[in-house]
């Protein structure tokens, strides 16, 4: 809102210089610091994760066959094993896409109308033709 | 009525058991399976509905009365292969040498007919000594039911034969007839008369594996599509081909998610046409560079190599390609190349599938061998294909479109939907080295030095007629392409073409030089 003072004189009119500045150096301030602190957040949080996945590897590293109950079934899978499941899993999925496997498809089977029913059942009908001049 | 429920069990137990564990035994020896084995590996798991389980022959010549074995020496029956519903029929070596019998062709028949009125791919594992020749000439007629339903079915539903073991005489031509035949290396013959009989009527001493073995079939004479390296691989190529048809002539190939990006460009593409003419060029890296990862499926791979035809997916969707094959006889159209293109384009038609055909042929090959043969009458069979189709066709030369070569791989002319070229490609009416000579006769007749003329005159031609731009200018090609962009640019067009649909006029059938 515009206000006059006594003397009618517009003070909102024009801000002092000094002010503007003084506000852009705070943002710019503020700016930093949040900048900082999210830099600092991320590297911290990359630092806990490279320990924890290097903890992990460590883990797999010292699994041995002792670790393997007499069912056969790894308490945990060694990256050999968990390579082994890989490729047999991509295998797997390259035989099937090969085959056009069911969970392949864009279209399950039987969910497309079937062009085969649609005009073998119209041609069904169409046996009798009446005699035309 | 447990009386009853027994003697059914132990009528289903003895069709289960075929010729008897000895006779499975000596089968397994020989390193083969028997029919249910088959059907057991070739199906999904508990799908298969199995029909004449019970019939038996009638015959009782020959000590044929004390040899009844329920179902005669041949499973018949539906099931499934992933999900989709097929008729199949297997015959079964353990119980008489899978002799054909009327029994059989019955049953075969009945198996045929529900396929062609259901509208499924009906699948034939053949493994059988012949005839029953004790059954006389009925055994004979027998034959002639299945093959009238084979030619029936044909077009109409996608009809694959597996031979797993021997297949003479008479029984050959049903496997003929079918669309498909997968020989399995070593188990499998297929021959009109055996080496005995050629021996008493020609003299001429020939083998099993010679005269109609799986390499015979699959590389000289083409009876034979596939070539798998045992029973196993047979039937799982039998799961792969059948992914690429469709139920019936009315309906189309599933489509698989598409797993390769569709706008995928390689760069390799640009510069896999050599500079000099006659240096040759794999087009199996063509197309590989081109459709889905891991998607082409070779037909005839070891037949008239200066050809390649086969399926492929792009994005996911079923095509079929038609490819010279620079690397062989420098991709020339011959007899057998004609045979076996003019085959497939009519396969793809037949079955709805969009044939797309890489172009880098020198034209039809020269000789007297080739012309006393009927060059003409089998060449012709490529322009009958192609013409008499009505699936989208697409073109691409690569390189060489010369001559008759031109016009007859897919041209424009040849109701082609879309025409492509490479900057590589030459279109032109005849060799540089030909035309010179007609067109220069009298001016290199007359030069003081004839072969610089000539060269100077073969550079002139070259930078005239040798490119795709005189043709693309006239229309007769659509458009001049990056080698790199075929892929994304075939998948555009493919998807515009999805649903042409155009007709011929209407006739009983069209005489195919055949």
């Amino acid at each position: 809102m515009m206000t006059l003072s006594s003397s009618g004189e517009d003070k909102s009119k024009g801000i002092h210089p000094g002010f503007l500045g003084l506000a852009l150096v705070l943002a710019g301030g503020v700016l930093g610091l949040v900048t900082y602190f999210v830099d600092r957040n991320r590297r911290q949080s990359a630092r806990r994760m490279r320990q924890y996945l290097e903890d992990e590897i460590d883990a797999q590293d010292s699994i041995t066959l002792s670790d393997v109950n007499p069912s056969g079934q790894a308490k945990e899978l060694t990256p050999e094993m968990l390579a082994a499941v890989m490729v047999a899993v991509r295998m797997h999925r390259r035989i099937r896409r090969k085959q056009a496997a069911p969970a392949m498809r864009t279209h399950q089977p039987g969910t497309l109308p079937s062009r085969w029913i649609g005009s073998g059942r119209v041609a069904q009908t169409q046996t009798w033709h009446p005699r035309r001049r | 009525m447990n009386d009853y429920l027994a003697t059914l069990r132990d009528m289903r137990d003895k069709a289960l058991r075929g010729g008897g564990a000895e006779r499975v035994e000596q089968l397994h020896a020989k390193g083969k399976l028997t029919a249910r084995e088959r059907l057991a590996l070739l199906l999904d798991e508990g799908s298969f509905q199995e029909l004449g389980a019970l019939a038996t022959h009638n015959c009782v010549d020959f000590g044929m009365a004390e040899q009844r074995y329920p179902g005669d020496g041949v499973v018949t029956g539906f099931g499934k292969i992933n999900g989709r519903r097929i008729a199949i029929f297997a015959q079964d070596f353990t119980v008489l040498g899978g002799s054909f019998s009327e029994v059989q062709s019955r049953k075969i028949c009945r198996i045929q007919d529900l396929a062609l009125e259901s509208g499924i791919p009906l699948i034939g594992l053949n493994d059988s000594g012949g005839a029953r020749i004790q059954e006389g000439v009925r055994s004979l007629a027998a034959y002639g039911e299945v093959f009238t339903r084979n030619v029936l079915a044909s077009g109409v539903i996608p009809q694959i034969s597996v031979i797993l073991g021997p297949c003479a005489g008479g029984a050959v031509y049903s496997p003929a007839l079918t669309d498909f035949i997968i020989m399995s290396r070593k188990s499998s013959f297929m021959f009109i008369t055996g080496p005995e009989v050629i021996k008493s009527v020609t003299g001429e001493n020939v083998s099993f594996e010679d005269l109609g073995g799986t390499l015979v079939h699959n590389a000289r004479s083409g009876v034979a599509h596939f070539l798998a390296d045992d029973e196993q691989a047979a039937l799982m190529l039998v799961k792969v081909l059948l992914s690429y048809l469709p139920q019936n002539n009315t309906e189309d190939p599933p489509q698989v998610t598409p797993y390769d990006l569709p706008d995928r460009m390689n760069e390799a593409l640009n510069t896999i046409v050599p500079d000099r003419d006659d240096m040759p060029y794999d087009m199996h890296e063509v197309i590989s560079a081109i459709f889905d990862r891991d998607s082409f499926l070779e037909v005839h791979p070891y037949y008239a190599r200066n050809a390649i035809v086969g399926f492929a997916r792009m994005d996911g969707y079923s095509v079929g390609i038609v490819a010279n094959q620079p690397e062989h006889l420098a991709g020339v159209l011959d007899i057998n190349s004609s045979d076996k293109i003019a085959r497939f384009v009519r396969l793809c038609d037949a079955f709805n599938i969009p044939v797309v055909t890489f172009v880098d042929c020198p034209g039809y090959l020269p000789g007297t061998d080739q012309e006393y043969a009927g060059v003409i009458r089998h060449g012709a069979k490529v322009i009958y294909a192609y013409c008499e189709s009505t699936v989208p066709k697409i073109s691409i030369v690569t390189r060489k479109a010369i001559g008759g070569a031109y016009i007859a791989m897919s041209s424009k002319q040849m109701r082609s939907d879309l025409a492509f070229a490479w900057p590589t490609a030459q279109i032109a009416v005849m060799g540089a080295d030909g035309a010179v000579r007609i067109l220069r006769r009298r001016e290199l007749a007359k030069s003081k030095d004839p072969a610089a003329a000539e060269a100077a005159f073969i550079a002139e031609y070259r930078e005239k007629f040798f490119n795709p731009y005189r043709a693309a200018d006239m229309g007769q090609i659509d458009e001049v392409i990056e080698p790199k962009e075929t892929r994304p640019r075939l998948i555009r067009a493919l998807e515009v073409l999805r649903t042409k649909v155009q007709q011929n006029p209407p006739k009983k059938h069209g005489l195919m030089p055949v």
